[in-house]
């Protein structure tokens, strides 16, 4: 037949990305779970420095580990759980644990790197060996028993060998996939749970406990009124800066003091910063349309495709007076609810074929 | 370097120690201080290692594997621990010539064994010429009924084999098992193989060792020989029962080195007659399954209603051609108890060829002069129940009670079809690391013999070792570990 390949070889380069249902769903949750144990690890570290600031007991606020409870939403599995009547540092120390090591806990870390290995096993033979090895690896480092010591007495230096595991699961994951559907569908699971923690954050710092405070402007009305108010001190902003890891690169951005709208125009919509929800939708689209049989359907897009694209429409083209004009948490909780559809639509696509 | 060895080996390394015991065939030595010339390079090595350099290395290997997550799982109280096999770094040394006869061995059995099950599936020669029993044949548990008169891909039935060899006194090799279903144990021989190299790069200096990691090829190229005919590019995939099967790293493992989908029975689905994987883009046609799902759960239609790990369907496919199964269904029926004293005589029935490798000396109840072997000696046999999972047991002679021996003879006589018995083995020993020192472990060997468009041996094969003083067990359930085999060119 000479050197032009054959119509088998053809054949095979084409359908050569199909992937198991099965895979593809483990895929996924093990991109939704790095990431979120990735931020999970972010937001205690911010939270142990800030305990030891004085502010947040003189202004008799929350302890700053509980709002975590709220941004994974598990305040309630806490309430349940004995560690949860431990006043003082004690119960801070309790709570701590309860968020990283406890095994019967399904929101602490060393449950969710377990779920996020458990989905790396099964697809072994689709990941790199070099990316199972690190997942592995991690779980291996959270049970072992010096572990639970150090978290004890240097919770900083147990965080830090914790978040070093994350950063070689998503480096290998980044270095030795090939961009086909395998990273594909990582992509899309970190990606989506990027846009919603993101969110739950952003939501949590206007929120008192048990209560919503909506920050909303009245059509043509005037931001300077909105930013003079209670709400809009910097210690907040900064908070929440810091808790998206977006400090420096705010400051660098805008080179001014904190400002509040600035703050949530990067959050939300800033397109080069990667912790943005408008880089985290952009990244999310890409991914899925590297997923699925993308050949000839374009023009008529999947219902997760249009429910993202929305999603995605938004977070480009509107600026931050508008989204203050129909109101700060009311918008993302729309963010909240699209993410999830799009979570839906990607099962009913993909998974249950 | 030094010719004496022994006079030059400083006390803490590893050399000969003094309390070194050689009880039947010891691969290394010869005689106390001696080992054999295809021995002496790593001897010589060993000589100069210390407990501590030796230590360090297996520390470092452990890691390897566990990081690597090369673990089985053992079950037990809290469903399934995962460990790592122990492995232990002497390696095994077989000589290029002792190999070229287990290898010519091991393919005269494996040719044999499937003209034995085609022919159970159909003609019967061998029954009518009475060389095998009939109802030996049909009362073998591994016996599939919904085979006869299919016809196989290429005829062949045990693409892959793993045959369990044991060393006499005398150093002679011999067959103590076929193992004709899913055999498991290759993952092992690669990967030991890779850790060996990593860890103790040393120990293959003076050696020309043969290589194994062309297995996941050879594999892929018989798995695609054997589709049904017409189809010219083959979908393969590998069938485990699931994440928490004790040999699922090496499905995985296999399924990876050979860059097929690993499946499990959810992920099939009968369509139009055929087998199809879900997939992220709808559903794709398989034609190979590499199945590692025992017979009685593939199909809950035909054998076990309740499995989950089977496809609903699948049986059907495979009757009616449509997909092929490696190994194909119903082997079990060669890898009987019950039929393996006969395979010498199998192995002259079909090829008109006298055995390479003999078979344990087996003794069955069913002939007159053999039962009353049986019953005189009862202490110094090994019976074992034909149909293992009948629930009757086995009975180890020696170290057995007098009650014991009396239960089992009255079992013996009423169902005299259900046992044999055998000599108690000897495997031979092999100089193993254990607390510092070299210890003399029993061994055995498992080759892996693929058959396909030809059969390939690999060159070596999983050495288990009992890592118990004396113990004769080596599965990997109860304790055992593995070495490194090398076959030398």
């Amino acid at each position: 037949m000479g050197t032009f390949m054959s119509p088998t070889s053809i054949r095979q380069t084409s359908r050569g990305n199909a992937m198991l249902s099965r895979v593809a769903e483990n895929l996924y949750w093990l991109g939704r779970y790095v990431e979120r144990v990735e931020t999970l690890v972010r937001l205690l570290e911010l939270s142990l420095q800030l305990e030891l600031d004085s502010s947040w007991q003189d202004e008799e606020r929350e302890r700053p580990l509980t709002r975590i409870l709220d941004i994974l939403s598990c305040r309630l599995d806490f309430e349940r759980n004995d560690a949860s009547s431990i006043p003082g540092d004690a119960g801070s120390k309790a709570l701590l644990k309860w968020l990283v090591l406890d095994a019967e806990n399904p929101h602490a870390i060393i449950s969710m790197v377990r779920w996020a290995r458990e989905n790396a096993r099964g697809t072994q033979e689709a990941l790199s060996s070099e990316a199972w090895n690190q997942i592995n690896r991690l779980h291996l480092l959270l049970r072992h028993p010096r572990m639970a010591k150090l978290l004890r007495v240097a919770p900083t230096r147990f965080l830090d060998h914790v978040r070093r595991g994350c950063i070689l699961v998503s480096g290998t994951i980044d270095a030795s996939l090939p961009r086909d559907e395998v990273f594909h569908f990582v992509q899309l699971g970190r990606h989506i749970e990027r846009l919603s923690l993101t969110s739950r954050i952003i939501r949590s710092t206007l929120r008192k406990p048990g209560e919503v405070v909506e920050i909303a402007m009245a059509k043509g009305g005037k931001l300077e009124e909105l930013i003079t108010g209670d709400w809009f001190q910097t210690s907040k902003w900064s908070g929440l800066l810091h808790a998206a890891s977006a400090h420096e690169a705010y400051l660098r951005r805008y080179r001014t003091e904190i400002e509040p709208v600035s703050v949530l125009h990067f959050l939300i919509l800033e397109p080069a910063f990667p912790r943005s929800l408008n880089f985290a939708v952009s990244r999310a689209m890409t991914a899925l349309r590297g997923v699925g049989d993308s050949s000839g359907s374009s023009d008529y897009p999947t219902e997760a495709e249009r429910a993202l694209g929305r999603l995605e429409g938004d977070l480009r083209y509107l600026d931050c007076v508008e989204i203050l004009e129909s109101g700060l948490d009311k918008f993302l909780g729309g963010v909240l609810d699209s993410t999830a559809k799009v979570g839906e639509f990607v099962s009913q696509a993909y998974f249950m074929t | 370097m030094a010719p004496s060895l022994r006079s030059n080996f400083p006390s803490p390394c590893l050399g000969m120690n003094g309390d070194y015991a050689i009880r039947g065939f010891d691969e290394m030595f010869e005689a106390p201080g001696q080992p054999r010339p295809h021995y002496q390079p790593i001897f010589s090595r060993l000589a100069r290692t210390e407990p501590k350099e030796m230590d360090r290395c297996l520390n470092m290997a452990d890691t390897l594997m566990r990081q690597q997550g090369i673990t089985f799982t053992v079950y037990g109280r809290d469903q399934g621990v995962e460990r790592i096999m122990p492995f232990d770094p002497i390696p095994r040394i077989i000589p290029a010539s002792e190999w070229t006869t287990i290898e010519k061995g091991l393919k005269q059995r494996i040719r044999a064994l499937n003209l034995f099950i085609h022919d159970v599936y159909h003609e019967r020669r061998i029954l009518r010429d009475q060389v095998v029993p009939p109802e030996l044949v049909f009362g073998a548990s591994g016996y599939r009924r919904e085979m006869n008169g299919i016809r196989v891909p290429r005829d062949i039935y045990i693409h892959i084999c793993g045959t369990d060899l044991i060393r006499t006194p005398e150093g002679q090799y011999l067959v103590l098992e076929d193992n004709g279903r899913t055999p498991s144990g290759v993952s092992y021989v690669l990967k030991g193989r890779q850790v060996m190299k990593q860890v103790f790069p040393s120990f293959f200096e003076g050696y020309s060792v043969r290589p194994v990691d062309s297995y996941a090829s050879d594999l892929l190229a018989m798995l695609k020989h054997v589709a049904p005919p017409g189809v010219d590019d083959p979908t393969v995939a590998v069938l485990t029962p699931g994440l928490y099967n004790s040999a699922y790293f090496e499905h995985s493992f296999l399924a990876r080195q050979m860059g097929v989908e690993l499946v499990e029975g959810r992920d099939l689905v009968l369509d139009n007659g055929q087998i199809h994987m879900r997939t992220t883009r709808g559903l794709r046609r398989i034609h190979v399954l590499y199945r590692r799902v025992d017979d009685e759960y593939l199909d809950p239609l035909c054998f076990q209603p309740d499995s989950l790990l089977g496809v609903p369907g699948l049986m059907a496919a495979y009757r009616s051609g449509r997909i092929n199964l490696v190994n194909a269904m119903g082997t079990g029926v060669a890898d009987d108890k019950g039929i393996y004293p006969f395979v010498p005589d199998i192995i002259r029935y079909y090829l008109a060829e006298d055995p390479i490798l003999g078979n344990v000396e087996t003794f069955r109840p069913l002939i007159p002069s053999h039962l009353s072997h049986i019953l005189a000696n009862l202490d110094k046999l090994v019976v074992k129940a034909v149909d293992g999972s009948g629930g009757y047991g086995m009975l180890i002679g020696p170290a057995s009670t007098a009650e014991e021996r009396e239960i089992f003879r009255d079992k013996i006589r009423a169902n005299p079809r259900a046992f044999i018995a055998q000599p108690t083995i000897s495997l031979s020993q092999h100089p193993t690391y254990v607390d510092g020192k070299l210890s003399g472990r029993h061994i055995d060997l498992r080759p892996f013999i693929l058959f396909g468009e030809e059969i390939k041996v690999l060159p070596g094969g999983l050495t288990r070792v009992a890592l118990r003083e004396g113990s004769l067990v080596v599965n990997s359930s109860q304790g055992g570990g593995s070495k490194d085999t090398w076959v030398l060119s």
